[in-house]
């Protein structure tokens, strides 16, 4: 009875672990003689669950091993900041890694920072080299820390702003002039809301100022485990990604948001709805989209549930029911991509050096695919190959 | 009101009083030379003759069996699960103190794959209702532990390891009582007592157990470094009482009905996050019936049954308005309600069962024999937690169940060659039915029921050969299966959702050994013995997700390999040296990803994690009689083990950090008997040196403790 419990607690770190796009539309170079790619990739057995956090010098590589990646708690979220990896541990831990990239595959151990016992670090924003935001999901603060000596300097409260329970779950976090924008999720069992979608506004220049948004069109903003699920295009207007409780509240509709650069209210002129679209290229529909990455020029790419594709039971090691998707953001279109299914482990979005990045677990392949936008043309399998499902793929910015 | 509890009393006490009683005519009896008791029965101390017979039987059947005599432990102030972890080939997987979840290991196969077995009879109750450790030392005649092979007359599934415990019979009228206090505030209550009725050929028992400790040790936070926690929310109670009546002189050589009621309470310790409410708690009700009857058709036939009905309730208590940080404070908790998984819970899940077992043992001629044995489990779930489902806002958790099982196994065994080579082959039919809801969160509204059949045929193949009397070599294969657990196939409502279509577990065992008992002198005897096995297993049924929701899976595959050895020598008369190692290495036997007939799993033929490697232990023991005074025995026991350290992870990294350390552990104990073991002081010392040990990843367990044990043991006269 008591494993049953625990075993439930278990599956949500599961919710964490897929993220991302980018945050930054314009394409990502990095130093030539140093790693570009962080990967994470996670093996599971059932009796333990292990993520491993390495770099890898480019696509050249071909295959990825965790020869030098370091251990990590099962399924890490990934920030980059210059040269610094920072690990955070999902529910599994409660250290804030840093690394530095080191060279050759090797991450260097650069200080650590250890949050309150089981607060859930989740989302992190860079203000500059010396100032950074850490959302602790389950306590309701947001950690001010120093990530070139890892000194915590300051917590922000946003624990009046939850409507049931003690916290409001704030969890992606993304910064702009000043402003920090916290998605929160108001959840109380973890993987549903009954909420409309909230997202805090912290001026900082106003003594942490807090203003507050919602949106009655969909639910749960942000995907706690997908850093780039918060993201500002080439205008500087803030694109959120909504889950609308994962697919599991029926009548909730998932879908996109966005915030005007400068506002502190959702646009009420815009929501390009996910859970009813018609898809090109796919008969079926999405119930939500777990990583929503920006790619430029009004583009982004996304992977999303496809429930259709969920056997009855779910079988957890044959089901890949996540499918890569491209979309217009203006248009508001949504197209299948050429890049096989993929477990949800996996489905992470990266621009990287004129291309986009997705980590796929597949039945064909599991390793790093790539899409060209110039020639709008997909890798026929894995460019990487990975030990493991790779569950991030980052850049270093 | 007062006649009543009186009533109460005696009823409870009777065993004790009739002993009292016969204590009384036992002072009367003339007194041998040592001023001993001449008609006490030495001989049925720790068990009867047959009893010891089939033990010697077993060590030299076909099947790579260790046996651990009560007479070892009975005086022990120890549990059986720490007994149990100094065998070779067998380790216990803690996550805490007395009470916490443990799940015995056999050759790295561990928790549901172990079959474990009371008098033959499958265990297989709901996770937190009964486990092994209940069990009192003092109730044990001796402790089967079979490795590879399982024989067909144990009639239950599992992957080739097995644990059979047979409960002592005294067939005189007694009296033990005991007291244990131990470190953590810890404290073993047993009363058990039995009144024989000679003309009437009935036997009359009861037994009376209580544990109780706070397990309240000091670890070291797995989670935050530097901080200390002193546990205080991992409180254990355990009561357990029984009564038999036996009947020895009817058609049956021996009929029994017994009755045993079992309540467990037990605080959810958090490592991570201090939990202060949330605790687990169950009732057990058991009827049994059991009868044996030998000699029928001709002298031929022996039958043996036992018809058990069980009733298991477990609750789940979460239903905390507050969350609590570890200096104290607490904060309103995240769930609204709850301190642990997705909601406050407030469940009564009920399991009842109905279980048989008939085993009929035909001699064919004077060393051949045709055994077949049936079981039969019975049993309907009922979860109940209105609580849960308010909160949820729809029903998650109240979807009963049903599951019917049979396990017949049909065993053939003869010898030849003037009994030096003995054979055994045995078929075994497995079945089973279950239906359930299928409560998948995808699905909205009312779930659709569910079910499934599925049936198989399992296997084993044996020889032994005398080379002496002393020196024997056995081989043997089996096909074994182990059935999905109701656990696995319903799911729990929420996000681990139910699995019906799961196939059984199916595992390919080749064991090998050599045994050696000789008698040196007359003073010296030594035992050796060594196995060699290799384990194939597939289907391994393992909780796996998909990024949203949990379920159980038939996925992983493992090739086992390794190999134990045990040496046991009695150098003199007062001296006994024992030590046994095993070494064994776990791989995944799995080419390719699940659903791909070419990707490559990255994890192929890599050690698994999580599982220890290799172990030792060893112990010496000094035993002598007649210090202080006559009739008085003295044991001095040391024991010592070592776990090599073992990773969390698959070795695919050079980095190291989530390796779970090695540990050494030495104990120490001294046990201290008067008149002919009437009183028995034994105190002991666990984990001398306070090493740190863990054997399940961030579960720290006890340090050094401090235990002290009086035993009163009292026989009847022979009437």
């Amino acid at each position: 009875m008591k494993s049953m419990q625990l075993n439930r607690w278990a599956i949500l770190p599961a919710f964490m672990i897929l993220g991302a796009c980018s945050k930054d539309p314009k394409n990502n170079t990095s130093a030539p003689d140093k790693d570009k790619l962080v990967v994470v990739t996670s093996i599971s057995n059932g009796t333990s669950q292990v993520s491993y956090v390495g770099t890898m010098k480019d696509l050249s590589v071909g295959v990825y091993n965790n020869n030098k990646a370091r251990p990590s708690s099962f399924t890490p979220f990934i920030y980059t900041h210059n040269d610094d990896v920072f690990v955070v541990p999902n529910r599994g831990a409660d250290i804030l890694k840093k690394y530095t990239r080191a060279g050759n595959g090797v991450l260097a151990e650069s200080g650590s920072l250890t949050m309150p016992a089981a607060s859930q670090p989740t989302g992190i924003a860079f203000e500059s080299d010396t100032s950074a935001y850490c959302t602790l999901y389950n306590t309701g603060v947001i950690v001010k820390f120093n990530p070139t000596t890892m000194a915590q300097t300051g917590t922000i409260d946003v624990k009046t702003f939850a409507v049931s329970g003690s916290t409001p779950n704030p969890g992606n976090i993304v910064y702009q002039d000043g402003r920090l924008f916290v998605a929160v999720t108001q959840t109380v069992n973890g993987y549903t809301s009954v909420n409309p979608a909230q997202v805090l506004i912290v001026d900082l220049k106003q003594g942490n100022k807090i203003t507050s948004t919602t949106d009655a069109r969909t639910t749960w903003a942000g995907t706690i485990d997908a850093p780039r699920s918060l993201f500002f295009d080439e205008q500087g207007d803030l694109y959120v990604n909504c889950v609308a409780s994962y697919g599991f509240v029926p009548g909730q509709e998932s879908g996109i948001l966005r915030i005007r650069k400068g506002a502190s209210t959702f646009d009420p002129g815009y929501f390009f709805p996910i859970s009813k679209a018609t898809i090109k290229g796919l008969s079926a529909q999405v119930n939500y989209f777990h990583h929503l990455c920006y790619g430029g020029n009004g583009q982004a790419y996304a992977s999303g549930n496809i429930p259709s594709l969920v056997s009855n039971p779910p079988n957890y090691v044959t089901d890949r029911s996540y499918g890569i998707f491209k979309l217009d953001l203006a248009a508001k279109t949504i197209t299948k991509m050429d890049i096989p299914n993929t477990n949800g482990y996996s489905g992470y979005i990266v621009p990287f050096e004129n291309k986009i990045l997705f980590s796929v677990s597949s039945a064909t392949g599991v390793g790093i695919y790539t899409f060209d936008p110039a020639t709008n043309t997909s890798s026929n399998g894995p460019v990487v190959t990975t030990l493991g499902d790779p569950s991030v793929v980052e850049v270093f910015k | 009101m007062k006649q009543k509890w009186r009533c109460l009393l005696m009823a409870l006490c009777w065993p004790v009083m009739a002993v009292a009683q016969e204590k009384q005519h036992t002072r009367e009896q003339p007194r041998d030379t040592t001023g001993s008791p001449r008609k006490l029965r030495e001989v049925n101390i720790t068990g009867n003759n047959r009893t010891k017979s089939e033990a010697a039987a077993l060590k030299k059947s076909v099947v790579p069996v260790t046996i651990l005599s009560g007479k070892e432990i009975e005086n022990r102030a120890s549990n059986l699960n720490e007994m149990l972890a100094r065998q070779a080939g067998v380790q216990i997987r803690q996550t805490g103190g007395l009470g916490s979840e443990a799940r015995i290991s056999i050759r790295g196969l561990e928790g549901k794959r172990v079959q474990i077995f009371i008098e033959g009879n499958p265990l297989n109750t709901p996770d937190g209702s009964l486990s092994i450790n209940d069990i009192p030392l003092q109730l044990i005649e001796r402790i089967e532990i079979y490795k590879g092979t399982v024989p067909a007359w144990l009639g239950g599934d599992g992957l080739g390891g097995a644990v059979n415990i047979v409960i002592k019979h005294r067939d005189i009228s007694y009296l033990d009582a005991s007291v244990t206090r131990e470190s953590n505030h810890t404290t073993i209550l047993s009363l058990l007592g039995k009144k024989t009725f000679e003309r009437a050929g009935m036997e009359l028992g009861a037994g009376l157990f209580y544990t109780a400790t706070e397990n309240d040790y000091t670890m070291e936070s797995p989670y935050q470094p530097g901080l200390r926690i002193k546990r205080d929310h991992d409180a254990y109670q355990s009561l357990m009482a029984g009564t038999s009546l036996r009947f020895h002189k009817l058609w049956f050589d021996e009929i029994e009905l017994e009755g045993v009621y079992l309540r467990n309470d037990k605080q959810i310790q958090g490592i991570q996050r201090n939990i202060q409410q949330a605790k687990n708690s169950a009732d057990s009700r058991i009827l049994a019936l059991n009868a044996r009857k030998e000699g029928l058709w001709h002298g031929r036939l022996d039958v043996r049954y036992s018809l058990i009905l069980g009733s298991f309730t477990t609750h789940l208590t979460d239903t905390s308005s507050w969350m609590y940080n570890w200096d104290g404070s607490r904060y309103p908790s995240i769930l609204g309600k709850g301190e642990i998984g997705t909601g406050p819970n407030l469940s009564s899940n009920r399991q009842q069962e109905l279980r048989h077992r008939l085993n009929l043992n035909y001699k064919l001629a004077t060393a051949w024999s045709l055994n077949l044995n049936n079981t039969i489990r019975k049993a309907g779930f009922n979860p109940d937690d209105s609580l849960g489902n308010a909160y949820a806002g729809k029903n998650m958790y109240n979807y009963p169940g049903d599951l019917f099982n049979s396990v017949t196994g049909l065993a053939l065994e003869g010898a030849v060659l003037e009994g030096k080579l003995l054979m055994s082959a045995s078929l075994k039919h497995y079945y089973y039915q279950v239906s359930g809801y299928n409560t998948n969160i995808y699905v909205i509204g009312e779930p659709d029921k569910v079910s499934n059949v599925q049936q198989d045929v399992g296997y084993n193949l044996g020889i032994r050969y005398n080379f002496t009397p002393a020196l024997l070599v056995k081989a043997s294969y089996e096909k074994a299966l182990r059935m999905p657990q109701p656990t696995e196939l319903f799911g729990d409502g929420a996000l681990i959702t139910p699995a019906i279509t799961l196939h059984p577990e199916l595992a390919h065992n080749v064991t090998a050994g050599i045994f050696y008992d000789g008698k040196l002198s007359d003073q010296r005897r030594l035992q050796l013995e060594s196995n060699v096995f290799y384990m194939d297993v597939s289907n391994l049924i393992q909780l796996a997700g998909n990024g949203l929701s949990l379920g159980y899976v038939n996925y992983q595959q493992a090739r086992i390999k390794g190999v134990d050895a045990e040496v046991k020598y009695d150098i003199s008369r007062d001296f006994y040296v024992s030590g046994n190692a095993t070494w064994q290495r776990l791989t995944d036997a799995m080419r390719y990803l699940p659903g791909s007939n070419h990707v490559a799993n990255p994890t192929y033929q890599l050690q698994l994690p999580n599982i220890p490697s290799f172990f030792t232990n060893w112990s010496v023991e000094y035993h002598h009689d007649g210090w202080p005074f006559s009739h008085s025995r003295t044991r001095v026991i040391y024991e010592g083990s070592y776990v090599h350290q073992y990773d969390y992870g698959f070795a695919v990294s050079s980095y190291e950090n989530l390796r779970i350390p090695g540990y050494h552990t030495h104990n120490l104990a001294w046990e201290q008997s008067f008149r002919r073991n009437r009183y028995t002081i034994t105190a002991e010392v666990h984990n001398l040196a306070d090493a740190i040990v863990i054997n399940n990843y961030n579960n720290p367990l006890p340090g050094r403790t401090w235990r002290l044990r009086f035993r009163y043991l009292l026989f009847g006269k022979n009437q």
